[in-house]
């Protein structure tokens, strides 16, 4: 379905564009809304990434990955960017603590789309949970607060060699254990160009 | 610098960072200059790109403003596509670099579209503006492509 569209897109039908901000538009800006803490600026983050997409959709390259996961990872950096130019203020008072507030939110109403999500939302967050408590702060502050291992490392009080180890273990063992959701890859025929 | 698939790279958890991108500017920028060299540390950014969009996906979920769609779809009809202008004779030298790189394109959101996109009209609060400075794009996605 994914592959259809975006080969669409690259043809250059704005439909076939509109249908894809339909399926990811709403994970797109929940994501940097989280992670922008700020409405407007989730959605000039969205708007930016879709139209990044439209205007040269061979960024994208399907060989690599599904098409939700470049979304998302764009999502990503294009809002940890506007909140680095935007704010050195309002979100840099949050506790360095938090891990992630959002774990314990209800998944979101209704369409079987969502109801999947949420399934895999709760895999997610229950491997998320077994990781030790210091790669889990390591790794929410990275990739919901946007900070820099330098900056993790400011804020959790220990050398940045030992943020960046966190980082990486944390990372594998979220691998690890979420493999299975990743194991498709055969699945993505990369033939979309 | 890059070793058989299997051979851990001493880059390896910069390639987790740059994956949550976490580095600081000079490493980054150190990093981007290893990453098309190493299959190994691409292979890494993969693998992280996957778990940590499934992060991004486990969030709350809201739903956008119905503005959102229309604003895009707006400023996607007024946006010159890539390797298709679509107004012979429009071009501008901004948007004529060749596409052997299109991963690498600064300037999203200032320097590509032609003409301007206009400011969404249904939006009230445009917070930093949505004609984003240079520092807005970092041209670092896919960028051993």
């Amino acid at each position: 379905m994914d592959e259809k569209l975006v080969q669409k897109v690259t043809e250059g039908d704005q439909q076939a564009l509109g249908e894809l901000y339909d399926r990811y538009g709403r994970p797109a800006y929940s994501l940097a809304r989280r992670i922008c803490a700020d409405e407007g600026l989730a959605e000039d983050v969205v708007q930016e990434v879709f139209l990044a997409f439209w205007r040269d959709p061979r960024r994208f390259d399907p060989t690599r990955g599904a098409f939700v996961t470049w979304l998302l990872t764009l999502v990503h950096h294009k809002s940890v960017d506007a909140v680095r130019r935007e704010s050195a203020i309002r979100r840099r008072t949050v506790p360095a603590a938090e891990d992630g507030e959002e774990r314990s939110a209800p998944p979101g109403p209704g369409a079987d789309q969502a109801a999947l999500g949420a399934v895999v939302a709760g895999q997610v967050r229950a491997a998320l949970d077994r990781l030790p408590a210091e790669q889990r702060q390591a790794l929410a502050l990275a990739y919901y607060g946007g900070y820099t291992q330098r900056e993790v490392a400011a804020l959790t009080g220990v050398p940045v060699g030992t943020v960046k180890s966190r980082m990486f273990t944390g990372v594998q063992r979220l691998r690890g254990v979420l493999g299975p959701l990743f194991g498709d890859p055969a699945d993505q025929p990369g033939g979309a160009r | 610098v890059t070793g058989p698939e299997n051979e851990p790279c001493r880059y390896q958890e910069w390639a987790v960072a740059w994956a949550l991108h976490a580095l600081e500017p000079d490493e980054e920028q150190e990093f981007r200059g290893h990453l098309p060299q190493c299959a190994s540390c691409r292979a890494v950014v993969e693998d992280a790109d996957e778990v940590l969009a499934s992060l991004g996906a486990a969030v709350e979920q809201v739903d956008p403003p119905p503005s959102l769609r229309a604003s895009l779809m707006s400023a996607a009809a007024q946006t010159r596509r890539a390797g298709r202008p679509r107004r012979r004779g429009r071009r501008r030298a901004v948007t004529s670099q060749p596409m052997s790189r299109p991963v690498h394109r600064s300037g999203d959101a200032a320097t590509t579209r032609s003409p301007p996109v206009p400011p969404r009209p249904a939006r009230p609060v445009t917070r930093g503006g949505p004609a984003a400075p240079a520092a807005w794009s970092r041209p670092r996605w896919r960028c051993w492509v």
